[in-house]
């Protein structure tokens, strides 16, 4: 499984009234180029910030909210999940494609590809959480929480790299953020 | 670590005492509460412990503790995005926390932020670490494009008022820099 084929199958396994926010870069740019949704936050810069981004969207809103993250990046914000297991929204999905390193600067390796374990760490800040390692278990696992919804971290092993990088986004960062505001505010809120 | 925390560790379980008069902090809550704000995100300090309190005592917020400020702004944004107002009360230490992300998620997505600020580490301040910050802040605020209120005495609070109307109306970013003296109970 490379991270472009985990994000395929999590976009193709989740409703349309599903929020879905993008980590910064490549992850953003795949799912932008793979499935466009007016509910797809691509985050573009503010490293680390996905999954707040999604616990702060969880909270004040009635749909569920899938954070799409990177081991690199829940590193370099690891306060989040014990944020996320102390407020643990029902409606909150945090899944962390782990490829061991930081994919988008040259590939150096992160600390779970040497030690860290990240679903153990989610486990004891206080949310659900399971390791998945095909692209056929991630659908399933998605699946799963789509029924049983809980404050959960997948964590989806991406072993091979993609084959070539996606384009940027065609939006700005103000474009991204009405057309997903406005998407938003056409149900309710809470 | 932080110097926050060593400073705060002297009043700690301390609970503000009451005061006879209208706090400055319970007329804060209401003026925001009246814009539509109703989540409260916070890494404490002691100069601002009585508006948390009061916060958390109040059914119009809620109160959410993030781990550290960058954090907080995420989920100002998320909910923001939400269609919910949120308000972030730190240290102004915390500003230092939070220069990329404001940079690259609120100024460049159009987000504006509002920011409730103890201003420690001014000719009022007893922890030494804390002075170099206290006297960039004014600056550091200025240099991102926040609007900065500075709040001195509670004879300040209409300006509170009408700057926070300012920032909810016009949507863009404004931080109230509260003094030492302007707060209850200090």
């Amino acid at each position: 499984m490379n991270r472009p084929e985990a994000i395929a199958a999590v976009l193709a396994a989740v409703p349309d009234d599903v929020i879905v926010v993008c980590n910064i870069a490549d992850a953003s740019f795949e799912a932008c180029q793979l499935n466009d949704r007016p509910r797809n936050f691509y985050m573009l810069g503010s490293f680390g910030l996905a999954p707040s981004i999604g616990l702060g969207l969880a909270l004040s809103r009635r749909e569920r909210v899938v954070v799409i993250n990177g081991d690199g990046a829940l590193l370099y914000n690891l306060g989040s999940l014990a944020t996320e297991g102390r407020y643990a929204p029902a409606n909150y999905l945090h899944l962390v494609i782990d490829n061991g390193a930081h994919g988008a600067t040259g590939h150096q390796p992160t600390a779970t590809s040497v030690s860290t374990d990240l679903a153990a760490v989610a486990v004891a800040c206080g949310l659900s959480s399971e390791r998945v390692q095909s692209v056929e278990d991630l659908g399933k696992a998605v699946d799963r929480w789509l029924v049983q919804g809980g404050a959960r971290l997948i964590v989806a092993t991406a072993s091979e790299r993609p084959a070539r990088p996606a384009p940027l986004p065609p939006y700005s960062g103000p474009q991204i953020a009405e057309r997903f505001a406005h998407a938003l505010a056409e149900s309710p809120g809470r | 670590m932080t110097t926050r925390n060593l400073d705060d560790t002297a009043i700690a379980g301390a609970t503000p005492a009451p005061s006879p008069q209208r706090a400055v902090e319970t007329t804060m809550l209401d003026a925001l509460a009246h814009h539509g704000i109703d989540l409260a995100i916070t890494v404490p300090c002691k100069y601002i412990a009585r508006l948390i309190v009061e916060a958390e005592q109040d059914a119009r917020f809620a109160v959410l503790y993030p781990s550290r400020e960058e954090e907080g702004l995420g989920i100002a944004v998320g909910a923001a995005l939400a269609g919910r107002g949120a308000v972030m009360l730190l240290q102004n230490s915390g500003l230092g926390n939070m220069v990329n992300a404001y940079c690259s998620l609120n100024v460049y997505y159009g987000l504006p932020l509002c920011l409730v600020v103890s201003h420690r580490g001014d000719e009022l301040e007893r922890v030494p670490a804390q002075v170099p910050m206290g006297a960039r802040t004014s600056r550091l605020l200025e240099l991102l494009g926040i609007r900065v209120v500075e709040l001195d005495t509670p004879a300040d609070l209409p300006r509170f008022e009408r700057e926070l109307a300012a920032h909810c109306r016009d949507r863009t970013s404004v931080a109230f820099l509260g003094k030492k003296t302007f707060w209850s109970g200090l």
